[in-house]
């Protein structure tokens, strides 16, 4: 099997979601001595981008997103470790922190773009539902993460996003994170009437938001 | 005087049952299960629970008691039940006139039936005059004469009984609510007619019934799309604009109360029924409705953890609400499951008394929150589900009500043949036609069961004009998701499996033209031997005239809503699981999961 043939099989892995056959995949890589950069790149990447292209088409839901997200992040268990110890340097992608704010307790779709973020090569620390607003500047400022995404699913509980980023500017620290929200009433308008940097409205779209604002799109 | 056990015989039901000398009769007629019209409480003054004593002593009656007789046409062996005190053996007839007629229950579905036992009564009496020789108040004459010391009194009541509206020969109408309450005293030849006002008071749309509380009989209908929706169409962005400024929650309230004022008026000039006849009425909806319809300010809804200010109230007054009914009337809130369960479905499951026998059941209301409430043998557990309109046709590109030209039927016969509400040229797909429609695609291979259209048009065509995208199948997929996944949890919450129902209510906007196998087929109802399944349609608002015209239903009410424990989806860890395990369009699995 020449290389190329091998990262198509890793990229369909992710595509099909098969979690077994992305690790398997991953652990040949490390055993024969790959360049595991390139493997991430041009074998694993491709594969995420694909699942994206095709939610994005309708083909994929949740579901297959979900079990696709899972997949890779199982290829990148195995990789990630490993790159770490050969470049012996920390290869963490962008930090993000996010959560579902203070008031509301619906987690799915926070999960979901949490789960698509990591899979995207992000390092995220979930802080679960019903997070205070301090808990995130705080958890930023503990991580070093420069991005915050925020959820909220009801009307009532969007209001907490616009009082988030008065609460960055109240504290001066506008200037120091990137703000993305999402969530069913959240929408392009509501983030530039509140000063967020970014919206999604879904995890793909939040995926390619959240690169963009990292400097990485 | 010893007691004695003495054997009273019950005719036409032959039954004998024993009794002690000193009892009332009207008491050991209940107690053998006469359904006996005890219409004035037992205070003599109504007639209705007249008997005919076959075999047994046959007492003087009173002065009032013989006029209600002859009232009644009845001959000299006949007596009131309430008033006859048992001294030795007796044979008693019961008349069909004294019995409480039953009143069924449901449009459709079960055939339930109910006593006509209103918390309003009207009595005809005759005012006692005070005599300068026992010079006692009128207001006490009148509490003596319906045997009633502590009967409340209000003062526009009291200013009649001093004042010239009832005449001289001071025959008057004594309306009571409730046996503790006088609403008003008129003139008795103003009529005995008494209705009451049934309401389900649903966010996208209010329905309301004016019922004969004598007969429990519907006199007139009306429904209208809720006023509040210009402020919001679903409940939580109601919740938000209330949230925002004290007038909004105004506004909304004013909404509500100002269309079942219109809707009164409509019915009233209808039927001929004055606004004034109306004493009571009986108001179903979910927790925010009714606290928004109270005024009471639904803040605390607004945030987790969500929580209302009330479940269950005592009867408010019609004036302090605003409805324009008669001044004195009440009105009845079916009580709210906890905090988040309303009142709504407290009445559905009354009207299709789902808490009846030891078995197992299931009730699903099926609108834009969809309500499940699972019942094994005496305990309750109840969930909310964010089901979103697409049943009600909402958000799909092609979708409507279930209104004229509405395709609700459709058959698979070399392509989709659609049948239309009152066989219009169709409009549009609502939610028992788009059932129909993805089952029917599921099983010829258009639509995989991952809710992928498959073929190159990425489209299912229903008409030259009319398809659903595939962002239209993605929504009803997390409609389906959302109810599949409650009724998974809730079965878990009680260790139960699809196999173990004996019974599934369905409530709500789908109604009888929903095929159940396609509903199963794509994993919306249980997977159930047919005939498990019923349709019960607007519970709520069934629900809501039983509980006008039968007080005890109220209290079945209140203690069955007592009972249900709540349990939040969104808190529980396996929610996630089951609700995207939930997006495949399937059959329930069978077995514990």
């Amino acid at each position: 099997m020449t290389k190329n043939e091998i990262y198509t099989k890793m990229s369909e892995a992710i595509v099909a979601g098969d979690r077994q056959a992305a690790r398997a995949l991953a652990e040949e890589a490390v055993r024969s001595g790959f360049d595991l950069l390139e493997v991430v790149e041009q074998g694993y990447m491709p594969g995420i981008q694909r699942v994206g292209a095709l939610w994005e088409e309708g083909e994929y839901f949740l579901p297959e997103l979900i079990t696709s997200a899972e997949a890779m992040k199982s290829a990148m268990a195995v990789l990630n470790p490993e790159l770490n110890r050969r470049e012996g340097v920390n290869r963490a992608g962008a930090r993000v922190i996010i959560g579902t704010v203070e008031g509301d307790i619906h987690d799915i779709g926070k999960n979901l773009v949490a789960s698509m973020l990591q899979a995207g090569g992000f390092e995220v620390t979930d802080l679960g539902v019903d997070v205070k607003l301090e808990r995130f500047i705080e958890a930023a400022d503990a991580a070093g993460a420069g991005l915050i995404c925020l959820s909220a699913l009801l009307t009532t509980t969007m209001t907490n996003q616009r009082r988030f980023l008065e609460l960055l500017k109240e504290r001066g620290l506008r200037g120091k994170y990137k703000v993305l929200v999402g969530g069913a009433p959240a929408s392009r308008k509501w983030a530039e009437e509140i000063g967020a940097d970014g919206f999604a409205e879904n995890a793909v779209a939040a995926v390619k938001a959240a690169k963009a604002l990292a400097g990485l799109a | 005087m010893a007691e004695t056990s003495l054997t009273v015989e019950i005719l036409p039901d032959g039954i004998k049952v024993r009794a002690k000398s000193g009892e009332v009769l009207a008491d050991v007629l209940v107690r053998a299960g006469i359904p006996l019209s005890l219409y004035c409480h037992q205070r003599g003054v109504c007639g209705k629970c007249a008997v005919r004593i076959l075999g047994g002593p046959l007492p003087f009656p009173a002065a009032v008691e013989a006029s209600l007789l002859e009232a009644r046409g009845l001959g000299p062996d006949h007596r009131l039940a309430c008033l006859y005190v048992l001294c030795s053996d007796v044979i008693v007839e019961t008349l069909p006139g004294s019995r409480l007629e039953k009143v069924a229950v449901l449009d459709t579905g079960l055939p339930l039936a109910a006593y006509v036992d209103p918390a309003v009564k009207r009595l005809s009496l005759v005012l006692e005059k005070p005599s300068l020789f026992a010079p006692t108040a009128a207001a006490d004459l009148l509490r003596a004469q319906l045997k009633s010391p502590g009967l409340i009194l209000p003062l526009a009541a009291l200013s009649k009984l001093g004042g010239s509206t009832l005449g001289p020969a001071r025959a008057a109408s004594a309306v009571i609510y409730d046996d503790l309450e006088l609403l008003d005293l008129e003139p008795d030849e103003a009529g005995r007619d008494i209705f009451g006002l049934a309401v389900d008071l649903g966010t996208t749309t209010v329905a309301a019934e004016l019922v004969d509380l004598r007969t429990g009989k519907i006199a007139d209908r009306a429904s209208a799309v809720n006023a509040q929706t210009s402020y919001g169409a679903d409940v939580v962005s109601r919740i938000t604009f209330a949230f925002e400024n004290p007038d909004n929650l105004r506004r909304l309230r004013t909404a509500a109360v100002q269309q079942l004022n219109d809707m009164v008026g409509t019915m009233s000039r209808r039927s001929g029924v004055p606004r004034h006849r109306i004493y009571d009425a009986v108001v179903a909806g979910n927790t925010a409705m009714n606290h928004i319809f109270c005024g009471v300010a639904v803040d605390s809804m607004a945030l987790a953890p969500f929580h209302a200010v009330f479940s269950t109230l005592p009867p408010l007054a019609a004036s302090e609400i605003g409805l324009a009914l008669h001044p004195q009337a009440r009105v009845y809130l079916a009580p709210n499951i906890k905090s988040f369960v309303g009142g709504d479905i407290t009445a559905g499951l009354v009207a299709s008394d789902f808490a009846a026998g030891p078995g197992t059941g299931l009730f699903i209301d099926l609108g834009t929150n969809g309500e499940i409430v699972l019942k094994k043998g005496g305990e309750f557990v109840t969930t909310s589900t964010a089901a979103g309109p697409a049943f009600e046709g909402m958000n799909i590109s092609c979708g409507m009500l279930a209104l004229p030209g509405a395709i609700h039927q459709v058959e698979w016969d070399n392509g989709f043949k659609c049948r239309t509400v009152d066989d219009l040229p169709p409009q549009g797909v609502c939610g028992t036609g788009l059932i129909d429609i993805l089952a029917g695609a599921v099983a010829r291979g258009l639509l995989g069961r991952d809710g992928r259209i498959i073929g190159p048009e990425k489209r299912l065509r229903l008409t030259d004009r009319l398809a659903l995208t595939q962002q239209d199948i993605r929504d009803i997929q997390l409609a389906v998701a959302a109810v599949r996944s409650g009724v998974q949890l809730m079965l878990r919450e009680f260790r139960l499996k699809v196999e173990d129902l004996d019974r599934i209510l369905v409530a709500g906007a789908f109604g009888s033209s929903l095929d159940v196998a396609n509903a199963q087929a794509i994993g919306l109802l249980p997977d159930v031997p047919a005939g498990t399944i019923v349709f019960v349609g607007n519970a709520s608002l069934s629900g809501a005239r039983l509980l006008l015209v039968s007080r005890p239903a109220r209290a079945v009410a209140e203690t069955l809503a007592a009972k249900v424990s709540h349990v939040s989806l969104a808190t529980r860890p396996d929610f996630q699981d089951e609700f995207v395990q939930s997006l495949e369009f399937d059959s329930y699995p069978k077995g514990q999961r």
